[in-house]
């Protein structure tokens, strides 16, 4: 049976839940919890060998690679 | 059901057919009618009651099955809010049976202090110190953790958490130089990544030239 995910895109921090026996539970990243508790951080980056990290990996080599991330995404959106 | 019906539906009209040959082989053209009228109403009082039987089992089997649900409901409910008061118990449990190997380690750093307070800076203090470090580092191991080994690999954001970088041109790029605070595994998850500062070549004006062409 297919399942419905909510999502809450944030500005620093992002979760994404499903009805699991009625009741919302949070997914939980790889990494378990972060800073932000169960969600993980809006953090996407592109390394120099073109490997995609999303959370908390991503949040962890912004200073090694300030040009392939991108932070705080949702405040870009509907821009070019 | 539906077949059921049709086939009844069938007998039937055989039924009529037959009726309908019978009163053909009377003489009288009135009575040939009024005999197949009631034929007919007494096969759609046949059919109803048979549909109405029909319905009635249903809503029977409909209240018996949703009975059944409620209760499939109430024992799914009990089983779930026992699973979890088991898992807070367990729990609990293990963070009792934590803390008793916590509370040994504790003891003793309590009579170091105690000792340090009372003048002694001799070196079976430290020797005394270094073997709570050593009881303490067992415990770690025997819980599973493991310490992340940093320094001087190369950088993985996955393990490692960079806090900053120096400019060293001996080092590779992106090489960890130093360990600000040390990482563990805990049963091979990433419990806590290790803060660590990186190497960084010198970026020269042939370095920028060579970035602006790709």
């Amino acid at each position: 049976m297919s399942k419905i995910i909510g999502i809450d895109l944030g500005t620093s921090n992002s979760a994404a839940s499903v009805m699991i026996g009625g009741k919302p539970t949070i997914i939980q990243a790889a990494e378990g919890t972060s800073v932000g508790g169960k969600a993980f951080p809006s953090y996407v980056a592109f390394t120099k060998d073109d490997q995609l990290l999303v959370g908390e990996p991503a949040r962890r080599q912004m200073v090694t690679n300030p040009e392939g991330k991108d932070i705080a995404a949702k405040r870009k959106m509907g821009t070019e | 059901m539906v077949e059921k019906v049709n086939d009844g539906k069938e007998e039937n009209s055989e039924e009529t057919d037959s009726g309908v040959l019978d009163n053909d082989m009377d003489d009288n053209g009135n009575e040939k009618e009024e005999n197949s009228e009631e034929t007919d109403s007494g096969v759609l009082r046949r059919e109803i009651e048979f549909l109405n039987g029909e319905l009635e089992k249903e809503r029977e089997l409909s209240e018996k099955n949703l009975s059944k649900l409620r209760y499939l409901m109430a024992d799914f409910d009990n089983y779930r809010k026992q699973m979890q008061k088991q898992v807070e118990s367990k729990i609990e449990e293990n963070r009792g049976q934590l803390f008793i190997k916590i509370l040994k380690i504790y003891d003793d750093c309590v009579l170091a202090l105690e000792t340090l307070k009372n003048g002694q800076y001799d070196s079976t203090v430290v020797g005394g110190i270094q073997g709570i470090m050593t009881n303490f580092e067992g415990f770690m191991k025997d819980e599973g953790m493991v310490e992340i080994e940093s320094m001087n690999t190369p950088f993985d954001p996955n393990v490692h958490d960079a806090i900053g970088f120096v400019t060293n041109d001996l080092a590779v790029d992106n090489t960890i130089v130093e360990v600000v605070r040390k990482g563990y595994l805990l049963n091979n998850k990433v419990l806590r990544p290790s803060s660590v500062i990186l190497s960084k070549r010198t970026v020269t004006n042939k370095d920028i030239n060579e970035r602006d062409k790709e």
